[in-house]
């Protein structure tokens, strides 16, 4: 290969970085997305809690009936067992990927059972 | 007893007791502690090599602390697992170093970890644990719990120095310029030239071994997996195999043919990177950003195969944890065919050169002797005349049925290291296609067998740095009693310091570079 040609070959190729923001490049990944509950699916069985290596997901009652349902993005290791690990296909694989927070709550997001979503 | 092991062990000058183990090619030998420097020297003079070596608190069970010196026999795919017991009072054994010097760290390390002291260890320092860990304070043993902060003390670490007209010391890190990892280096040179380096590691040393005591196989699994970001199938691979030939279950082979694709993936985005890093280490930018973009396109289909860059989540204790779509494999394979002519361009581009040549071909040289005396594996080995693969050497998953071409190049410099790299990534990318084409049908998992109470084996795998060999042995509940995790990078790091001796400084990052190995693996 030619010096001119070294030169050039820079010059001639496109560009390779993608336009974020504002246009995402968001692959598929399948089963290793980021966990998102579903509320009116789940059966509050306590699967996910079991199962959940880093013990991410909690369950918290509030009160005689309420109970909330609380994920921590910030033990979370996306290994997708919780995923797995539901019978009722409540969790699923998200895409969501901006997940930084300034302050450390902001890493948990919680779910009220039997309710809407506050989180 | 194995052949070529029976062969060797009815000569041995020491007298041994064999004990049973549940994995078909090792043998468990014990011999009374004052013989190891004999039996080690013995063994590795019948052309075996230092595969790990692991120290052993065993008080809850039977009142003892043991060493064991595990040897590969890689022509023959045996291992010899030498142990000995030390009575937990004395807490010493004869030092095996002076014979063999491969086992200087091991040795070092459990000293720090478990407080066995290796009598007479030509460099006693601390290595592991750092001045600052308090004495008498050794976290692998039982009865320290992981949790517990103990005090720490201010005290120098004594750094090798030497003297003579001339000659300054130049401290680099543990802080770099550039996303690396933390290490010490603490040059001693005259001029430019470097006449000696203490390469002081283990700042990200986290204690994962300790972590995973107790834990069920499969909680061990994400922790271990978690060891290193780049050697994540390996170290997954390793600890999955190593449960396995524990609890005598059989992996159904459409798993073992993922789990070898997979790692070949692996090895592809290490080497196509760092051989993209060896071109920044010799500041030819047009070399380093061609290199980040193929690597960023062959992690691209990593994530596109398994919803992750660095193949995470995928291998599983007893298989995988979900099977691959053959659709989602025929597109890695499709899009291999341009990423490879693409490669192919890039090396021409590079080994066409001249300036880039010129500055890899020399620095970094290290001999075959060398390399063989302090245990160097994978491309470090043979990118020094040094025949060894573990692929080979101890055909595991369907590398028996595929194996694959060994490249080896004589030069030991930077250049032999990023040849070998180099053609090993046209031999990764044929191993994929031919995977992906014969992939046998099937289940990718199967129940765990019980692991018996108190039995141990190893698990391998060669990364892209060479192999990673884990050690484990089971409790009576079924969960991890101890897990010795031995990197390739560990087994290569003393070799970096010797590679920059008699090189000048500005080459370090070149030399470095060209290992291209892991702090995090090292250090666990």
């Amino acid at each position: 290969m030619n010096l001119l040609d070294l030169i050039l070959r820079p010059l001639r190729m496109r560009r390779v970085t993608t336009g974020y923001p504002p246009e995402a490049d968001i692959p598929d990944r399948g089963r290793r997305g980021t966990p998102v509950l579903s509320p009116a699916r789940c059966d509050d069985e306590g699967a996910c809690v079991d199962v959940c290596p880093t013990s991410a997901i909690q369950v918290i009652e509030r009160g005689e009936t309420k109970r909330t349902w609380k994920l921590d993005y910030g033990a979370c290791i996306f290994c997708g067992a919780c995923i797995e690990s539901c019978p009722n296909q409540a969790i699923t694989a998200s895409n969501a990927f901006e997940l930084a927070s300034p302050h450390r709550e902001g890493l948990v997001t919680s779910f009220e059972l039997g309710g809407t979503n506050n989180g | 007893m194995l052949a070529q092991t029976r062969t060797i062990l009815d000569e041995c000058p020491a007298y041994l007791m064999v004990s049973p183990t549940p994995a078909p090619n090792e043998t468990l030998v014990e011999c009374h502690r004052n013989d190891l420097p004999t039996v080690a020297a013995y063994i590795v003079g019948r052309g075996a090599k230092l595969a790990t070596m692991v120290g052993l608190d065993l008080t809850p069970r039977s009142r003892n602390f043991a060493v064991e010196f595990v040897f590969s026999l890689p022509a023959y795919d045996e291992f010899v697992r030498v142990r000995a017991g030390i009575p937990s009072l004395e807490g010493e054994y004869p030092s095996v170093t002076r014979t063999l010097p491969a086992a200087q760290w091991y040795e070092r390390e459990v000293k720090d970890l478990l407080g066995i002291t290796p009598v007479d260890h030509p460099d006693p320092r601390r290595l592991v644990l750092h001045e600052r860990w308090p004495h008498g304070y050794h976290p692998l043993r039982k009865d320290v719990s992981p949790v517990d902060k103990p005090a720490m003390h201010d005290r120098r670490f004594d750094y090798f120095e030497v003297h003579g007209d001339g000659v300054y010391e130049l401290p680099v890190g543990p802080i770099h310029a550039g996303v690396i990892e933390p290490g010490h280096f603490r040059f001693s040179n005259i001029g430019e030239l470097i006449l000696h380096l203490d390469a002081r590691l283990f700042y990200t040393h986290r204690g994962v071994e300790k972590i995973v005591e107790g834990k069920t196989f499969d909680d061990a699994l994400y922790t271990v997996e978690r060891t290193c970001g780049v050697c994540t199938v390996s170290h997954a691979v390793s600890f999955a195999t190593a449960v396995e030939r524990l609890s005598g279950t059989r992996v159904p082979e459409r798993a073992t043919w993922l789990r070898t694709l997979l790692l070949e993936l692996e090895r592809l985005y290490n080497h196509v990177g760092d051989i993209g890093n060896i071109c920044a280490g010799a500041g030819f930018h047009l070399g380093s950003t061609q290199g980040a973009i193929l690597k960023e396109r062959l992690q691209r289909l990593n994530e596109e195969l398994t919803g992750h860059r660095f193949l995470m989540g995928v291998v599983g204790v007893g298989g995988l944890r979900y099977d691959l779509g053959s659709r989602a494999l025929h597109a890695v394979v499709d899009a291999h065919i341009t990423l490879r002519q693409d490669f192919e361009t890039y090396l021409d581009t590079i080994l066409g050169t001249d300036s880039f040549v010129t500055r890899i071909n020399g620095p970094g040289r290290l001999d075959a002797e060398t390399v063989l005396a302090f245990g160097g594996t994978g491309v470090t080995a043979r990118a020094s005349g040094v025949p060894s693969d573990y692929r080979l050497d101890h055909p595991h998953l369907a590398y028996s049925t595929v194996p694959p071409e060994q490249h080896v190049e004589q030069g030991g410099d930077v250049a032999a290291r990023l040849l070998v790299r180099a053609r090993e990534v046209f031999t990764s990318f044929g191993l994929v296609a031919t995977l992906a084409e014969g992939l046998p049908a099937g289940p990718t998992t199967t129940p765990l067998e019980a692991a018996p109470a108190g039995a141990s084996a190893l698990g391998y795998s060669e990364s892209p740095r060479g192999a990673n060999v884990h050690w484990l042995m089971a409790d009576d509940a079924n969960r991890v009693y101890r897990l010795r995790i031995r990197s390739a990078a560990y087994a290569n790091w003393p070799l970096v310091a010797r590679a920059v001796v008699e090189n000048v400084v500005p080459d370090f990052p070149l030399i470095n570079k060209s290992f291209e190995l892991c702090y995090a693996c090292c250090d666990r």
